[in-house]
């Protein structure tokens, strides 16, 4: 356990190492923020509606700042040096290591990502101090708490899915593609861009049996205060579902691939 | 594979700047005064733009500080060729732009029959020179964050931020407050790529935008020759 906890640190150091790269990428999620704040601000100010897709105004331009910043948090990038380690022959030190692959990217992800996650989380509950002072949106410290929870639930869940999606690195030779079309597939289907209830109902509805929706929508829909209380619990035992669900996928996977790896370098 | 895959990335790219023409559409807004079939004039020329964007520029750049860190830049140095030109638009990507050319034309069209624009010489002249203009700042406001490589060697942090606000483009720039209209024409002229042909078809560019328009890009070009060739003698090879 020690040795993941190593990694784990070293992994906090090396994120740590790029904090102002940091600071400048948060920079950059004000970019999208602000069109969205613009273009929802003239929809609801043309419209006159007390509510759009679901959502009021002051809820609205919290779910889109809110939004944005959830995606910067749940930021990945271990895919690539995944990709790199089976197709250069890097796993070939974990045969002769007393160490597993999986835990070792874990650890590193959470060290990497953990400041990063906690950063945002900061952000994130500066932006909803403004929302509910000045949008008079009301939040219940309930909701905080289990935000908190499915907030920690979308972090493990992203791993699981880029991992997964870098295991596709045993049998592709170029992963660029496919790693970018998913990002931007989950981006969208997860509610990062927009709330999912603009796609309408019956659309949303079959959205919902994909995993995504947990990693960005749902919990903020628990913060948000929509879901009632038995939606929630319900809403992270689906969470809970599938990291357990592709945890299982990636094992089977991971020993197909390993069938298929060739020990390349020296 | 590798084709449907580039394509699949420009889609889903191509799918949330959809995204937001749906919004517009759904709801019918009017923004600063334009009906949604005009705003869907902005977005298709956004897509289109996109497409010079992909099939010139991304490439180079994600290429661009790779190749100062292992010294392959030194390789173009000895080239005959303007060593601006090879290490800004060496790599040219084709296939991965087809939906936005087929969406953006499409959209551009519907926008311009809808807005009740005339088709002829004239309008098409002045929607392609401003154009042509909006390609020339694009490559400027895109190529001069990469002089920086000389200096620091990863700008990408940099390179997120030029991109997210490349997204501005998404809407017309009026929908923004004053200030940030003036620093996007003015100061960081992101706002010339992809506005000011639609405005100029729509007749809504004043005289002194319809100069900055013709202007800015000039100036932004020579400013861009001029700082390449000051970071190419600060260069230093980073190879063996």
């Amino acid at each position: 356990m020690s040795k993941y906890k190593w990694l784990l640190g070293m992994g906090l150091q090396k994120a740590l190492a790029y904090r102002i790269n940091y600071a400048v990428t948060i920079m950059a999620a004000v970019f999208p923020i602000a069109l969205q704040w613009v273009l929802w601000q003239a929809i609801f100010n043309y419209t006159e509606a007390d509510q759009l897709y679901g959502l009021s105004y002051s809820e609205m331009l919290s779910y889109v700042v809110l939004a944005a910043l959830m995606a910067q948090a749940l930021r990945t990038g271990f895919e690539y040096e995944m990709a790199e380690d089976i197709k250069s022959g890097g796993l070939n030190r974990f045969i002769v290591q007393p160490l597993s692959y999986f835990g070792f990217r874990l650890s590193v992800f959470i060290g990497t990502n953990l400041g990063y996650f906690v950063a945002t989380l900061a952000v994130m509950a500066v932006a909803l101090w403004v929302a509910v002072e000045y949008w008079t949106l009301s939040i219940e410290l309930a909701h905080i708490a289990l935000f908190v929870l499915s907030a920690i639930g979308a972090f493990f869940l992203q791993f699981m899915l880029f991992y997964l999606l870098s295991l596709t690195a045993f049998w592709l030779h170029e992963v660029w593609a496919l790693f970018e079309s998913v990002r931007v597939i989950s981006l969208v289907l997860s509610g990062g861009v927009v709330p999912l209830s603009v796609f309408g109902e019956s659309l949303e509805w079959w959205l919902s049996l994909l995993p995504f929706q947990y990693l960005i929508y749902f919990p903020l829909q628990t913060l948000t205060g929509v879901l009632s209380f038995e939606q929630i619990f319900f809403g992270l035992l689906l969470q809970f579902f599938w990291i357990g669900g592709l945890m299982l996928v990636i094992s089977t996977i991971w020993r197909r691939g390993s069938r298929s790896y060739l020990a390349l370098g020296g | 594979m590798n084709i449907a895959l580039g394509l699949l990335v420009e889609l889903g790219y191509l799918g949330i700047k959809l995204l937001y023409a749906y919004i517009i559409h759904d709801t019918g807004v009017h923004i600063s005064g334009f009906a949604p079939q005009s705003l869907f004039l902005f977005i298709g020329t956004f897509i289109l733009m996109t497409v010079f964007f992909v099939a010139m520029l991304q490439f180079n750049i994600m290429a661009f500080d790779r190749q100062i860190i292992e010294g392959e830049f030194d390789l173009i140095l000895t080239k005959p060729v303007s060593a601006q030109f090879l290490a800004t638009l060496k790599y040219v990507e084709t296939w991965m732009v087809i939906p936005n050319i087929v969406v953006g034309l499409g959209l551009v069209g519907y926008g311009w029959y809808e807005s009740g624009i005339a088709f002829n010489i004239a309008n098409i002249g002045l929607y392609l020179a401003y154009g042509v203009l909006g390609i020339v700042t694009m490559y400027c406001v895109f190529t001069l964050p990469l002089l920086l490589t000389f200096k620091l060697h990863n700008i990408s942090a940099l390179h997120s931020l030029i991109w997210a606000v490349w997204d501005f483009n998404n809407l017309p720039h009026r929908i923004f407050p004053s200030p940030i209209q003036i620093i996007g024409t003015v100061f960081l002229p992101i706002f010339l790529i992809t506005n000011f042909s639609p405005l100029a078809v729509m007749g809504e560019l004043s005289n002194v935008e319809m100069v900055w328009g013709g202007i800015a890009p000039i100036l932004l070009f020579m400013m861009t020759c001029w700082g390449w060739k000051r970071a190419i003698r600060a260069y230093e090879s980073g190879g063996g």
